[in-house]
């Protein structure tokens, strides 16, 4: 099993100005939203690749939050909190599902679900955007 | 849960109730089992009358713990709020620049519990109607339980944080409605003088009424200048809010990734699950 790679809240979870009933404020993901570490790993057998977030709250019971074209997102059962990405390809192609998981992200982030947690979920692409590439790539260096 | 001087000792009371309680019902208990005819007097009259009562005796020293319970987990163990009000007081040193004496008390940081019932609002929101217009007491609001310092511990600042998420209202009520962290920064300086434009601009990037923000002015309360809170959880799901407010337009230091930060609504989460 690979490794987890710990993130960097300051890089991950910059604060920015929006909106908010007119009003600019400063806001960022809560603590407890923002990943501290990411892996990727894979089962070659089944053809699957899996990415997995890991959060100081610890884990829980995953449950189904969104699933397209061979892709499943799996969220807590309770916190909402994205888990677990899996993706049905094998290593040296799951790289290109890249684009799929993004907008499933985003769609996932626009649902009226309780806790809101579009802070968790802009947080994890933050990571995939800039850990992924090299994620993926270690990845399928390892298959060689 | 604001720990006051009466909740504690009614925790300690309570405590008796139970211990008591359950020895009583005990004693009672294995007094039943004798014959008090093979005691001497004046013991044999004592079983005798114990054996007469026994039943109902049972049943209100068992009723009695059960409420004493109750009442104890409702409270929650006073360990608990202690801690809580060392958390809050520590967060307030990392996070502030306490460089005087009105620092302690002019840079606060207030833990808000989500309530979905609120039997009492104290002041009324309109007089005729104690929780506002079109609000009742289980719409939602989010009150103070813990505040660090020594003073303006009495605070009545409860917000409004209803399933309507629009009109949550002040910093805490967003922070509520989209948990995560929010902070304004940078308003205005009120005092009685201050014009309406000005009231009207406060209100507005404070999330609060008019009416509310007026009413405050009026009883000379000082108006916080900076804002930033961040959702505490207990058990995954959104407990209440911390709320840190300063009079100094620019003196809250938290950042994301900042060690106290990270830490802090983890370390409290889990001492409110005793709560």
């Amino acid at each position: 099993m690979p490794r987890w790679q710990i993130v960097d809240p300051k890089t991950i979870n910059v604060p920015s100005t929006r909106k908010i009933h007119g009003v600019d404020v400063e806001a960022w993901a809560a603590p407890q939203d923002v990943p501290e570490a990411v892996r990727v790993s894979a089962d070659p057998d089944a053809k699957r690749v899996f990415v997995e977030f890991r959060y100081m709250t610890g884990e829980e019971p995953l449950v189904i939050g969104a699933e397209k074209d061979g892709v499943q997102l799996f969220i807590g059962q309770f916190s909402r909190r994205l888990f677990r990405i899996v993706i049905r390809a094998d290593k040296s192609t799951a790289a290109d599902f890249m684009g799929t998981v993004t907008s499933m992200i985003e769609e996932l982030s626009k649902s009226r679900a309780t806790p809101p947690r579009s802070e968790n979920y802009r947080t994890t692409e933050q990571v995939l955007a800039i850990k992924g590439r090299d994620l993926f790539a270690e990845l399928a260096e390892t298959s060689r | 849960m604001r720990l006051t001087w009466w909740r504690r000792w009614l925790f300690r009371g309570m405590t008796g109730v139970k211990v008591g309680g359950v020895f009583v019902a005990g004693i009672v208990g294995a007094v039943l089992r004798t014959t008090p005819s093979n005691w001497s007097a004046p013991i044999n009259s004592w079983l005798q009358w114990v054996h007469e009562n026994g039943w109902w005796l049972i049943v209100v020293c068992s009723l009695a713990a059960v409420v004493a319970t109750l009442i104890n987990s409702w409270l929650g163990p006073p360990w608990v709020w202690r801690s809580v009000q060392k958390l809050l007081d520590k967060l307030r040193d990392e996070v502030f620049d306490i460089v005087d004496e009105e620092g302690v008390y002019a840079q606060r940081v207030t833990l808000f519990r989500r309530q979905r019932f609120l039997w009492w609002i104290w002041p009324w929101r309109r007089w005729f109607w104690p929780w506002g217009v079109w609000r009742c007491p289980w719409s939602g609001w989010l009150v103070p339980v813990a505040r660090s310092g020594h003073t303006t511990q009495k605070s009545r600042a409860i917000y409004l944080a209803p399933d309507d998420a629009d009109n949550a209202e002040g910093v805490a009520g967003q922070v509520w409605v989209g948990n995560r962290t929010l902070r304004v920064v940078d308003l205005p300086d009120l005092s009685t003088e201050s014009s309406t434009r000005v009231i009207r601009e406060y209100a507005r990037r404070s999330f609060v009424s008019e009416i509310w923000l007026r009413r405050r002015i009026k009883a000379k309360k000082a108006c916080p200048r900076a804002l930033c809170g961040f959702p505490v959880e207990v058990n995954r799901a959104i407990w209440g809010v911390i709320v840190l407010d300063s009079r100094r337009p620019d003196s809250i230091k938290l950042e994301a990734g900042q060690p106290i930060h990270k830490m802090f609504p983890i370390a409290i989460g889990e001492i409110l699950q005793r709560a």
